[in-house]
């Protein structure tokens, strides 16, 4: 239907005649106006020439401007009645051709043509009905024509019932349109037909999910930006997805939107808006849509051991983003137990794997995350997370007390970094809110960076060198934070000096982490020392005075021996 | 010269195991914490030797506890039930280990089958095998695992604080040990009571020359 539009378009009159044809137009002009299915005879003289179907004329641009007309169109069309110059005023009878008449192009020639519609049709007529909204609006919009068609066109009653409600909606919103929003933005109102017929929805209307809008009813709406339509229109996926969409609700993203990130993704943004593919179009390495705000990660996993194993090897079981983070309800990475889940979930094995070598095997699966050893070239620290030992969970920063950053800051002024007697304040004073919380610290071994956490490489490369955590000045503990669950479920980090690990005043605070030798405490060492030192001293001390004393044993022991002979 | 037999042979099967498993101990869990420091294991093996090691002594344990509770040698460690009289006497050994011993004075302690340690050695041994030696297995046994064990680790505070009371009971044994020695190396002759606790038979001097014992 489209094309077809298109080639009547193109067809409008610009008559080359002959001279004797002026003479039958002002005859003409006194003839009786047509009725519908027949012309007039004025109209017929310009059929005379404008029916020759091969009648055409080159343009400025190069391309060719058609000047057929279709006689029998044009006569059932519901302009008829206007007849040739009814719309065609700038025709002069009597110089007609215009031979010297440069026309640019057939579309430049369609939409000065279409002008002569805003004589009836006016534009605040136009604009306010949405049909015509935008192209009213909108400078560069299709020409009346383009529609309409040139000649022949028809009642529009009869035209939209014809339709199914999609193709309704298409016949406007196939075509490059564009709305203005309220901070200036254009928004593209077309939608690509071919990309809606081969998703998932194909089997929608599209009143499925533009509800309210019907062939009969198009509401005006206005939007303050397209990302406000965006969050909006996201709405409407809830009304199949409930279940998708409530673990959204869960999710760090949704958190990131609440909490007024309007940068944070929603349904639209990962699936599109009507061309959304089928799942499996998701798992795959060039179609996960994480990519777009996480670029750097993704890059990351690509060239890792899973991302490779996807791409160079075919593997189709190697975990795409949403195998460990999950599509929907995505956490925040560090926090819980979810990744390491994740890990253990595909790795069957690898408890048992760690079981033939490593001691306290499920503690360090439950303190060192997995990158930690299996992305052997990240930097490492320790992150020191806020632990309610009552609800046991870990702690989350309440709204309606003053930010963790603030309570931190109280205890270190200078902004060094909390020492480990800041801490043990940290935690005193972090209680007495009247919760009946009661706070701990669990230490947990992670690399610095999400970007690095991807990095993971081949089994035979991870650390599995206990020295690596084990020995004094080990690399993770020189970057130590302590972190709270943010409001949008991630953590919030501050720095802490990395001695909170070995003061013996950390006994109490960090009571809930320590890795043996990296993390001994001094005073300990110390004691050590006093003890070798104090176990060493006493003999030599009592071997050096009975020494010195040697002539009291021998005077005795003679004086024993004359008293016993 | 009098022959006593005063370590019967599960005793001195314990004593021996218990002492090198100590020293064992001692050297492997310094191999444990100053890993970078001393590298003479390495931290892997080092773990699994102080983890064999100590279930090895937690048995040997048993072996000493069930052996004094099931014989009437455990009368070697009735306490003396006088405040008064034990310290008194305390302060007498005390007094000779800090002055007597020095001029020829004889050992207060009178060695006898039901009666090997003074006053002084059966309160610090009573010390050492019933509080500080379970305290240590039991700390030991928790950081072994500290998953299967997480209750007895939080109870104590956390596995931060469990260690530390772990590496206080190693500083007191160690010093203990050093002290242990000496004072095995002051009887009649550097090595009198060495050779006891081999054969089980103490020789002892003719009164008045009393000799400590270990």
């Amino acid at each position: 239907m489209a094309s077809s539009r298109k080639k009547d378009s193109t067809t409008v009159g610009t008559a080359v005649g002959a001279a004797t044809l002026v003479l039958f137009l002002v005859g003409f002009m006194a003839a009786p106006a047509a009725t519908a299915g027949s012309l007039s005879e004025e109209d017929g003289m310009c059929l005379s020439c404008h029916s020759d179907e091969g009648f055409e004329k080159a343009t400025a641009n190069g391309e060719t401007l058609s000047l057929h007309v279709r006689g029998e169109a044009f006569a059932n069309s519901v302009h008829n009645w206007a007849g040739c110059t009814g719309c065609h005023t700038d025709v002069e009878l009597d110089d007609h051709p215009a031979a010297e008449r440069e026309i640019n192009s057939p579309r430049e020639y369609a939409a000065q043509a279409s002008r002569v519609c805003s004589q009836c049709h006016s534009d605040a007529n136009l604009k306010d009905g949405p049909e015509h909204h935008a192209q009213v609006s909108n400078a560069g919009g299709p020409a009346c024509a383009e529609c309409h068609k040139a000649h022949s066109i028809e009642k529009m009653g009869p035209w939209k019932a014809s339709l199914e409600e999609t193709a309704y909606c298409l016949a406007c919103h196939g075509r490059a349109a564009s709305a203005q929003l309220g901070n200036g933005e254009s928004h593209s109102l077309f939608i690509d037909e071919a990309g809606l017929r081969k998703s998932v929805h194909l089997d929608h209307e599209c009143t499925d999910c533009h509800t309210g809008f019907s062939k009969e009813s198009h509401e005006m709406r206005a939007f303050a930006s397209a990302r406000e339509h965006s969050i909006v229109r996201a709405e409407v996926c809830r009304a199949c997805h409930e279940d998708k969409f409530e673990q959204y609700r869960g999710s760090v993203h949704a958190a990131l939107l609440d909490g007024g990130d309007l940068a944070a993704p929603v349904c639209t943004d990962c699936h599109g808006s009507h061309s959304v593919g089928p799942k499996a179009g998701y798992e795959t390495i060039t179609g996960l849509p994480c990519k777009k705000c996480h670029e750097t990660v993704f890059d990351a996993y690509a060239a890792s051991v899973h991302g490779q194993a996807r791409s160079k090897l075919g593997h189709i079981e190697a975990p795409v983003c949403a195998d460990c983070h999950r599509a929907h309800d995505v956490s925040a990475a560090s926090v819980g137990d979810r990744l390491r889940n994740a890990c253990l979930g595909c790795h069957t094995g690898a408890m048992t794997a760690h079981q033939a070598w490593l001691p306290n095997t499920e503690r360090h699966l439950e303190v060192v995350s997995c990158p930690a050893c299996h992305a052997p070239a990240a930097e490492r620290r320790i992150d020191l997370r806020l632990y309610d030992s009552v609800a046991q969970e870990l702690v989350s920063e309440q709204e309606d007390v003053s930010p963790f950053e603030n309570q931190v800051r109280s205890v270190d002024a200078n902004g060094n970094g909390l020492d480990a007697m800041a801490l043990w304040k940290l935690l005193r004073d972090f209680d007495r809110d009247g919760t009946g919380r009661k706070t701990t610290l669990r230490g947990r071994l992670e690399v610095r960076t999400g970007v690095e956490a991807h990095r993971l490489s081949d089994t035979t490369k991870a650390i599995r060198d206990c020295d690596s955590c084990h020995r004094e000045g080990a690399e993770p503990f020189q970057s130590v934070a302590v972190s709270i669950v943010g409001p949008d479920g991630r953590p919030v980090h501050y720095g802490a000096q990395k001695e909170v690990l070995t003061s013996v005043i950390s006994v109490d605070s960090v009571g809930g982490f320590y890795a043996v030798g990296g993390t001994r405490i001094k005073l300990l060492d110390v004691l050590l020392v006093l003890a070798l030192f104090g176990g060493i001293s006493v003999p030599i001390t009592h071997l050096t005075v009975k020494w010195l004393f040697r002539k009291f044993l021998k005077r005795g022991a003679r004086e024993d021996a004359s008293k016993n002979p | 010269m009098q022959k006593i037999y005063v370590h019967p042979i599960p005793v001195r099967i314990w004593h021996w195991i218990n002492a090198f498993g100590i020293v064992a101990m001692i050297l492997t869990g310094i191999q444990i914490r100053y890993a970078g420091l001393i590298d003479l294991l390495s931290f892997e093996v080092a773990v699994d030797l102080h983890n064999w090691i100590g279930f090895l002594l937690i048995g040997n344990f048993f072996v000493w506890l069930l052996f004094y509770l099931f014989s009437d040698k455990i009368k070697v460690y009735h306490p003396e039930l006088s405040p008064m009289k034990h310290f008194r006497e305390s302060f007498r050994q005390l007094q000779y280990y800090g002055y007597g011993i020095f001029k020829g004075d004889p050992n207060p302690h009178h060695v006898s089958a039901y009666h090997k340690f003074n006053p002084v050695q059966s309160m610090t041994y009573q010390i050492i095998m019933l509080l500080i030696v379970p305290l240590q297995f039991y700390t030991g046994l928790l950081l072994w695992d500290v998953t299967l064990f997480s209750g007895g680790v939080e109870l104590l505070g956390g596995v931060r604080v469990v260690d530390t009371v772990h590496v206080l009971t190693f500083i007191v044994l160690t010093s203990f040990i050093f002290v242990h020695v000496y004072l095995a190396t002051l009887g009649h002759t550097p090595t009198a009571h060495l050779k006891a606790m081999i054969t089980g038979y103490e020789e002892i001097e003719e009164e008045p020359g009393q000799t400590p014992s270990p």
